[in-house]
């Protein structure tokens, strides 16, 4: 069963279409990670998923049940969180604060999730009343994870978390995110550096131009020749 | 010069109150109200309202705040709410509109005569050697000093007091981890009008109504803002008290008719030396 159902999915800005017709899935705890070119619509195709762009066709579905057009904060009720890019973090907000804010809909005590967060990420555990804009990238990406975590999804949006990070970090993050998903949550990920992301993912896809062009395992997709000279940088 | 500076103190709380409003509803809303001076005198004659209906005071001034927010609420609902996405110039030029409009209805109803709250003459007494303030004034410093402390407490404990700063720290964000901005929209309203209502009232006690009496507290509260850093409540809290210093204690060299030039001049300092503001810059709201 699929936890995640995008079908022929067309979306972009006012009259410039950046998807035109991408299908993907995404199975219960499965992980799964979107690669291809610059410009690719790899950003969009989240963005679209998460309603924070209009979709112009195409169906989206979560569970069975179809989300198209819904908003962000009806979408993380039902158990699907988003971590952008950049921008991640309230820098006002100590680190405390922002996880605080990633389960504003929650009305429980968070003790329980907070505790859960910073036993998975003890580097910010030890800055919790820190204003987080002081935090180093990785610190603020893992924050960014971590307040994703507070709604205690089963669907995980990560969009490049592994952007400008340097590389022991980046691979600390994925690491990160293995732990995550091991305690049972459905990722899908879109990912710059695509041979790493493809070697820790069940599946992959390769979107060129807006649309799909290749469809593997993440194993498959690695040892794709063509896949390889094109879009995993040469050899 | 103490005298002076205790008159600043006086009338820097009065900015400090509008200036958090104004700040607040720029850090998330994003525009600069030119509205918010015309909420301050709204509030006031709202007051005034409810004390000729034979109420006591404390309750004609809670009464005129709940019905300033319902206006404010409702001039967000019709007016602004449409121009969220087209940009802060045009959101702008329109409380440039509401205020015209504020103060218009205001002349309505009251007339452009200056009008009081009591006809009780409140003499002013020594406090300390030096220093002499009348019973309102002394008012006037403690309620401040109990609603900054408020404000404060809102911000930093209770959770829509922590979503406001998220949003103003990132709406788009915010959005996405699933805060109800439109709920934190009408608190960013609701507080700022609370606050600007306390202020007019205490402008309204120590000076008078006028009707354009917050439509000229403008420029004091937009220099307390700029100096405080725009968006940062606590930077409104210290800009405002030193804008009220600065111009009372100014009295003291030059005429009493260069007051708003002083606010002026500090403001255009300011923008020159140091456009982010006292507590701006790393983008904090401490």
């Amino acid at each position: 069963m699929a936890i995640l159902e995008v079908k022929d999915l067309v979306s972009g800005y006012s009259e410039v279409m950046i998807l035109n017709g991408v299908s993907i899935h995404c199975a219960d705890n499965e992980i799964v990670s979107i690669i291809g070119p610059n410009g690719a619509g790899k950003s969009t195709l989240m963005k679209s998923i998460f309603g924070l762009i209009p979709v112009k066709q195409g169906s989206v579905a979560f569970d069975g049940r179809s989300i198209t057009g819904m908003r962000p904060n009806q979408l993380v009720k039902l158990g699907m969180s988003y971590v952008p890019q950049e921008k991640n973090v309230f820098p006002s907000l100590t680190v405390e604060e922002n996880l605080q804010m990633g389960a504003f809909i929650r009305n429980d005590d968070l003790t329980g999730s907070i505790d859960r967060v910073f036993e998975l990420f003890p580097f910010i555990a030890d800055k919790r009343k820190s204003v987080s804009g002081t935090l180093s990238g990785g610190g603020r990406q893992m924050l960014a994870l971590g307040r994703a975590l507070m709604l205690e999804p089963r669907l995980l949006l990560l969009d490049e978390p592994s952007a400008g990070l340097a590389p022991l970090v980046r691979d600390e993050i994925f690491e990160k995110v293995m732990e995550i998903r091991q305690s049972g949550v459905a990722i899908l990920m879109v990912e710059q550096n695509a041979k790493k992301a493809l070697g820790m993912s069940d599946r992959g896809y390769v979107l060129v131009m807006g649309k799909n062009r290749y469809e593997d395992t993440g194993e498959a997709l690695l040892a794709n020749p063509e896949v390889g000279r094109l879009y995993l940088g040469g050899a | 010069m103490l005298q002076l500076i205790a008159n600043g103190i006086v009338f820097g709380s009065i900015i400090a109150l509008g200036a958090i409003g104004l700040t607040m509803v720029y850090g998330i809303l994003k525009f600069a109200n030119f509205a918010h001076g015309d909420t301050m005198s709204l509030g006031a004659y709202l007051a005034l309202l409810f004390i000729s209906l034979q109420m006591p005071f404390p309750i004609a001034v809670v009464l005129a705040i709940a019905v300033s927010i319902a206006v404010a609420i409702l001039i967000d609902h019709y007016l602004y709410r449409f121009f969220r996405t087209t940009g802060p110039i045009i959101l702008l030029i329109a409380s440039v509109g509401v205020a015209l409009f504020l103060r218009n209805v205001i002349l309505l109803f009251w007339g452009p005569d200056l009008t009081y709250y009591t006809r009780e003459i409140h003499l002013a007494f020594q406090i300390v050697p030096g220093i002499r303030l009348n019973s309102y004034e002394i008012w006037i410093v403690i309620v401040t000093a109990v609603l900054i402390v408020l404000v404060h407490l809102f911000l930093k404990k209770t959770r829509i007091g922590k979503a406001m700063r998220a949003s103003s720290d990132n709406m788009d964000l915010a959005e996405v981890v699933g805060i109800d901005t439109q709920r934190v929209i009408i608190w960013t309203w609701s507080v700022g009008t609370a606050l600007a209502v306390f202020g007019g009232v205490m402008l309204g006690l120590e000076n008078g109504l006028r009707p354009p009496m917050g439509w000229e507290l403008l420029l004091p509260l937009f220099a307390a803002a700029i100096l405080g850093g725009i968006g940062q409540p606590y930077g409104a809290m210290v800009g405002g008290l030193i804008i009220g210093i600065a111009q009372e204690a100014s009295t003291g060299f030059i005429s009493t008719a260069y007051k708003p030039a002083v606010a002026f001049i500090i403001m255009i300092l300011v923008l020159l030396i140091r456009p982010q503001g006292i507590f701006g810059g790393s983008k904090r709201w401490i």
